[in-house]
């Protein structure tokens, strides 16, 4: 039995990957054939079975921005985003939706700031952080074990260092990032509290970013980045960055 | 005759004391009357002083004040009005006027006011004045259109039935609003059909009191040009948007009433009548009368080849061209043309001979000669360039259409001999022009394509925020520290000083397992001999001298005589000295090798 299982394994992988890339081509013939919808429920669909991934999720808001729908849209490009964050076409898409959707999402630091801070996605900070700790560790260890060349021990772990206090103060000044969601809704409502009949106190633009706070039944707390504005807004009106199974 | 007297100068400045004294009307019948007003403006005034005229009634009817703020001034009038009239008619002489301002004596120019026989009928409307046509006819006064007033334009007069595109025409117009009235203008005047426009309409109407078909009228009167833009059969009509108010003359009069004390007269009766009649207001378009044109295009036929559009009649003035040059360098040339027509049409005269000259665009500056900018005076510079070297003579041409005449006309000036130094330009060949490229059009953004292969899946939550980071760093570290540790190890176990510490150590022990050794052959010269040496070790590790290179004397310097060190050596001495080979080592030799052992250990690590 066991000498099968390695053989069935393989068979279970590609299988399932051939599938996935069968409902994928099925999507993007759908979007060339401007069924827009049906494109956007099967890039869901291989999503769902494949987890996140840049190209669908890219594809995705392509479908949803043809559908002007511009919540989904943003929403789909900036997890895009997470995974590709130098994607010129990505980043193209991304602002045509914005505008579209007449948002126009400002930091309140300058472009070239900006650009620095938000070229390497948090996810490959981590990693280099990880990395260049790692680096330092092992370096450190085998420096106990040899004495290795001073100069060259030297170099290496000041790189590190740089490294790692770099990715640590960009990972901290993105901190922020991780509580972030997108309005999906055409016309979502900032309410004074978590009442369906609360007053509405804004109407946020779909696309528009907000940070989340605390979840209260079906809503969420939210500020809006930029402006001096909070309250609370239906979840089903905002769709966290992240999605909630995925943390 | 002037209704509106200015009676002392300055009245330009806001801030200067005057005082003016206007009727609203020159004449009424016996019974009837009209208002006096008496503006003074800047200073703090008194009462004026009103005079007695015989015959004649002023009476006073209040006052009131104006605050105007205009360009950030701001100026203050007080107005006192009289009502004034006479049962009697003729023509009253009503006195200077003397008023007091900021103790300053001031007086009013006398005015005359007719009180005509109670069965007079208004005058008939002047005669236009000679060269114009007679204004177009307005309307019956009564009529609902006319209420609130009318325009009028008297265009020059003109043998021709038709004008020429480009050519002007002086205009006078003349908005009439009825003598009681209170109008406020909305809009400039404007041409009725696209086909005209209007040209240096004067800034400031004149105001005058005029009487047409028996009703009073205070009219405004502009000057301009009127000019035709295509040809064709148009209305040449304007209008002003205005805000009107009348006195409502349809509504119930109020009962009359008796009146008493200096009022009691019934010549106040009509007076006070006309007073209480309410006013209505109107937002109207006062229009003139449509009188088309017709407008026909400059002729080609015999049309010269320098005409830039000119049209009216034109000469030169004055024509100033320097008589020296040199091919290729500039001069300025300047002329003057003066004469009536359409100056905007106007271009800078042809300098010829045209292939001998290379000329550049210059400035212009026109001169009005009257009030529509009809005549006038433009000056022209520019300047030019000889593109050929010797002796020659230039001359201005202007060429212009004379709508009067009907033909084409060209003027010249009189030629000037000119001496040109340097050699003929040698022209460069002009570049072929290029077709146009046509921009592309732009077009609006549109998504980038799709993605036709699927990506790596990867998390997208952050390495960071997930527990794994912490295990990586953690392990990062632990690394560190294993590092650190081996390091530390390492260092220790290499240390020089500590090795030399520890070779000290075994030498002394085996020089001390040695000793231990004779004693128990009873060889106490080897004894002595072994334990001098273990005891050398150690101080020879506590002064940092090597161990064979102390001796007793050193000793003896360095320590007090009753140290066991010192003594333990100056025990072997003697004993070395005595020559005995042989013998039991003595307890008390043991005791003091183990004092001076325990002396040297405690400060020796």
């Amino acid at each position: 039995m066991p000498r099968y299982f390695f053989t069935r394994f393989c068979c279970l992988i590609l299988g399932v990957g051939s599938v996935v890339a069968a409902s994928f081509e099925k999507a993007n013939e759908q979007f060339r054939a401007a069924d827009f919808t049906g494109a956007a429920s099967t890039y869901e669909k291989v999503l769902t079975e494949t987890g996140p991934n840049a190209a669908t999720y890219y594809n995705l808001g392509n479908a949803y921005q043809s559908l002007k729908q511009y919540g989904p849209a943003i929403l789909a490009y900036e997890r895009a985003r997470l995974l590709k964050p130098r994607d010129p076409d990505l980043r193209a898409n991304l602002a045509l939706a914005r505008k579209d959707s007449g948002i126009y999402e400002d930091s309140g630091r300058p472009a070239w700031v900006e650009n620095v801070l938000t070229y390497l996605s948090r996810r490959e900070c981590s990693w280099l952080l990880v990395g260049a700790a790692c680096t330092l560790g092992l370096l450190i260890f085998l420096n106990g074990l040899v004495r290795l060349p001073k100069t060259w021990l030297l170099s290496v772990s000041l790189l590190s260092s740089l490294f790692i206090l770099g990715t640590a103060s960009l990972l901290w000044v993105r901190r922020g990032e991780s509580q972030l969601g997108v309005i999906v809704a055409p016309e979502a409502h900032i309410r004074l509290s978590p009442f369906e009949k609360a007053e509405s106190v804004a109407s946020p633009s779909p696309g528009r970013m907000v940070r989340l706070g605390e979840r209260n039944r079906d809503f969420y707390y939210v500020e809006v980045p930029g402006a001096n504005l909070n309250g609370w807004v239906a979840s089903r009106d905002v769709a966290p960055l992240i999605p909630t199974e995925a943390r | 005759m002037r209704l509106l007297i200015t009676l002392v100068g300055m009245a330009n400045f806001a801030h200067a004391a005057a005082v003016e004294a206007t009727l609203d009307r020159e004449s009424a019948p016996a019974g009837s009357g009209g208002i006096l007003s008496i503006r003074i403006t800047g200073g703090s005034a008194g009462e004026p002083v009103i005079p007695e005229v015989p015959n004649f009634i002023i009476q006073p009817r209040g006052q009131s004040r104006q605050i105007q703020m205009m360009n950030g001034q701001t100026s203050v009038s007080l107005t006192y009005n009289y009502v004034v009239g006479s049962n009697s008619p003729g023509v009253y002489q009503i006195p200077s006027i003397e008023v007091l301002i900021d103790g300053k004596k001031n007086h009013t120019e006398p005015l005359t006011f007719t009180v005509l026989d109670s069965g007079f009928t208004p005058p008939a409307a002047p005669s236009p004045p000679a060269g114009t046509t007679p204004p177009s006819a307005p309307p019956p006064p009564e009529s609902e259109e006319t209420r609130f007033g009318f325009l009028t334009v008297e265009l020059a007069a003109s043998e021709r039935k038709h004008v020429y595109v480009g050519e002007i025409a002086p205009v006078r117009i003349r908005a009439w609003l009825p003598a009681d009235s209170q109008a406020q203008l909305r809009s400039g005047i404007q041409p009725e059909s696209k086909a005209f426009t209007l040209h240096h309409v004067s800034e400031q109407p004149e105001q005058t009191q005029e009487i047409k078909d028996g009703k009073r009228y205070t009219v405004l009167t502009w000057f301009g040009g009127m000019s035709a833009t295509k040809a064709g059969n148009f209305p040449a009509s304007l209008s002003v948007d205005a805000t009107v108010a009348v006195r409502d003359t349809t509504a119930p009069k109020p009962p009359k009433r008796q009146r008493s004390g200096p009022f009691a007269d019934p010549f106040f009766d009509n007076v006070f009548e006309d007073m209480s009649v309410p006013m209505v207001q109107k937002d109207v378009t006062m229009k003139s009368v449509d009188q088309e044109i017709e407008v026909r295009p400059l002729p080609t036929e015999g049309r010269p080849a320098g005409f830039t559009g000119a049209v009216g009649q034109f000469k030169f003035d004055r024509v100033e061209i320097p008589t020296t040059w040199r091919t290729g360098e500039p001069q300025q040339i300047s002329a003057r043309l003066s004469g009536s027509g359409n100056f905007a049409l106007m271009k800078a005269p042809e300098l010829t001979p045209v292939e001998s000259w290379k000329t550049y665009p210059g400035k212009d500056e026109f001169t009005p000669g009257d009030q529509a900018s009809f005549s006038g005076s433009k000056n022209f510079q520019f300047s030019a360039v000889p593109r050929k070297g010797g002796a020659q003579e230039a001359a201005l041409k202007f060429s212009y259409f004379d709508p009067a005449a009907e033909s084409y006309k060209t003027l010249t000036s009189d030629s000037k001999a000119l001496q040109v130094s340097g050699q003929d330009l040698v022209e460069a060949v002009a570049p072929v022009e290029e077709p146009p490229v046509k921009a592309p059009e732009k077009k609006p953004p549109s998504l980038v394509a799709q993605r036709e292969t699927l990506s790596a899946t990867a998390s997208l939550v952050p390495l960071v925020a997930q527990p794994s980071f912490a295990i990586w760093l953690g392990a990062a570290g632990l690394l560190g520290l294993l590092g650190r540790l081996l390091s530390f190890f390492r260092a220790r176990r290499e240390n020089p000083q500590r090795l030399a510490l520890a070779a000290l150590e075994t030498a002394t022990r085996e020089a001390l397992a040695t000793a231990e050794r004779c004693a128990a052959a009873r060889d106490a010269a080897g004894y002595f001999a072994a334990a001098r040496l273990a005891l050398q070790h150690r101080l020879g590790s506590r002064w940092g001298q090597s161990a064979q290179a102390i001796t007793l004397a050193e000793i003896s310097s360095r320590l007090p005589a009753d140290s066991p060190v010192t003594r333990f050596f100056l025990e072997a001495d003697r004993y070395e000295y005595s020559r005995a080979s042989h013998g039991e080592i003595l307890p008390e030799w043991r005791a003091l090798l183990e004092a001076a052992l325990a002396s040297l250990t405690s400060p020796v690590r």
